[in-house]
């Protein structure tokens, strides 16, 4: 391993990288047993030293938080039966595909179904790379997980784009050998106050799928959480904080 | 690696994880209770504003529901792992918060910073009494601020040479000497 990857590791571990060093970092860390268990060395003290900052918050937040959560979905269904922790299955610590819960199934409304349709487009993969401007969704102890970047290189991704009547535009990124999606946006304009946007998997039978919230960036590269084999399409929508288990006000949709 | 079924020694963050991952609702209260301060002030620190502060705490605990099926107790404890989410955020927003600060001049960080500076300062008193703080004192003049700026300002490499007119290459090596002589002063390498 050279200095600039050790460099890296205390870079990445305090999150002092841009959006396209982490994405870079994080490919590296998926073949890098050596900076995985540097890494957790270091989360360890900077969690020591996180914890040195403790203010009680205000109280009202418990209240918002557990109300928050007891309106989603449990995390996976299949972890009440299967502690994740023990998986040592190479390449994947990712929570189990979301296809399979009734819970995160949901219908789609008519109104959007048309939408949906209209954007079936496919589009060679072999289009401009879109540069990783930034990675949202992430686990933070499964570092073999894929990555946006892999699903970027696989050699099945399919995209399309769509523009966002806000401005900005989206595009959907699919490998159907990784099972798993990415949405890249640039120029979105943020969620208002008070809302936040919320990501979407379309599936070839069943309603849309909560893909995970997004960050609030206009530029972003995020990987959809869930299952994304034969995804037809994603989306975008406002929702209240915290999401939603459907969507509310789709903002852009992404057709394949 | 090896693989285990609890976490290691005694750690209620990592059993109310676990317990979140097996869908278990009342386990977030517990996890909630365990670390609502620890998250709320970390993000305070970097954010340097309630308000915000308080809305990206809500989106890490709930962040936090959704991902807990990835926590692997045999990578570390659960407050580690909720920290590093916690941190992640935090550094994310204030990052976009001034991008659109620049952008339009709509909202502005040290606007509302400004507002507060009480808050701010509390949190920042509160870490004299740390034994972090006493290993920080162990660092050189650079390396301390090089890591405070990163950490706990959210700056990028880059950023932290602007500020301290240092080469990027020097900046890069301060924040790892830095942080791994802060590992050593607090006598551990985690979970090894």
């Amino acid at each position: 391993m050279t200095d600039d990857l050790h460099d890296q590791v205390a870079g990445y571990a305090m999150d002092a990288l841009t959006p396209d060093e982490r994405a870079a970092f994080e490919a590296h860390l998926a073949q890098c047993a050596d900076c995985r268990d540097e890494l957790d060395g270091l989360r360890e003290t900077l969690a020591d030293w996180g914890s040195d900052f403790a203010v009680e918050p205000p109280e009202t937040l418990r209240a918002a938080v557990l109300d928050a959560v007891a309106q989603l979905p449990a995390p996976s269904a299949q972890a009440a039966k299967e502690p994740p922790i023990t998986d040592t299955r190479p390449a994947t610590d990712d929570p189990p595909a979301t296809d399979t819960q009734p819970a995160t199934v949901t219908a789609l409304p008519a109104r959007d179904r048309s939408g949906w349709e209209r954007w079936r487009v496919l589009v060679a993969a072999a289009l401009a790379v879109v540069a990783v401007i930034g990675i949202s969704v992430w686990q933070p102890w499964a570092p073999r997980a894929i990555t946006a970047a892999d699903v970027l290189a696989a050699p099945d991704a399919v995209r399309a784009t769509s523009s966002a009547p806000g401005g900005g535009s989206a595009t959907l990124v699919r490998s159907n050998s990784l099972g798993r999606a990415v949405l890249i946006t640039q120029g979105m304009a943020p969620a208002q106050a008070g809302t936040v946007h919320q990501a979407w998997l379309m599936h070839p039978s069943g309603g849309p799928t909560s893909a995970g919230l997004m960050a609030d960036a206009p530029d972003q590269t995020m990987l959809l959480e869930g299952d994304a084999r034969d995804a037809t399409g994603a989306g975008i929508s406002v929702e209240p904080p915290g999401g939603s288990t459907e969507p509310t006000t789709v903002i852009i949709e992404i057709g394949l | 690696m090896e693989a285990v079924d609890e976490p290691r020694g005694s750690d209620p963050v990592g059993h109310a994880l676990l317990a979140c991952a097996a869908g278990e609702q009342s386990a977030m209260a517990t996890l909630y209770d365990l670390t609502a301060a620890k998250v709320y002030g970390l993000a305070l620190r970097v954010l340097r504003n309630p308000a915000l502060a308080e809305e990206v705490a809500q989106e890490i605990f709930v962040e936090a529901w959704q991902r807990c099926a990835g926590y692997a107790p045999d990578r570390g404890s659960g407050l580690a792992w909720l920290l590093t989410i916690t941190h992640r955020r935090a550094v994310d927003r204030v990052r976009s918060v001034q991008a659109s600060t620049v952008r339009d001049s709509a909202y502005g960080l040290e606007d509302a910073a400004a507002g507060q500076p009480d808050v701010a300062e509390q949190a920042v008193a509160s870490v004299e009494a740390g034994r972090v703080r006493k290993a920080l004192h162990g660092l050189s003049h650079l390396q301390r601020q090089a890591v405070e700026l990163a950490f706990l300002d959210g700056l990028t490499h880059a950023e932290v040479a602007d500020e301290l007119r240092v080469p990027l290459g020097t900046v890069k090596s301060r924040i790892r000497d830095g942080v791994t002589r802060l590992k050593a002063a607090l006598g551990g390498d985690g979970h090894d």
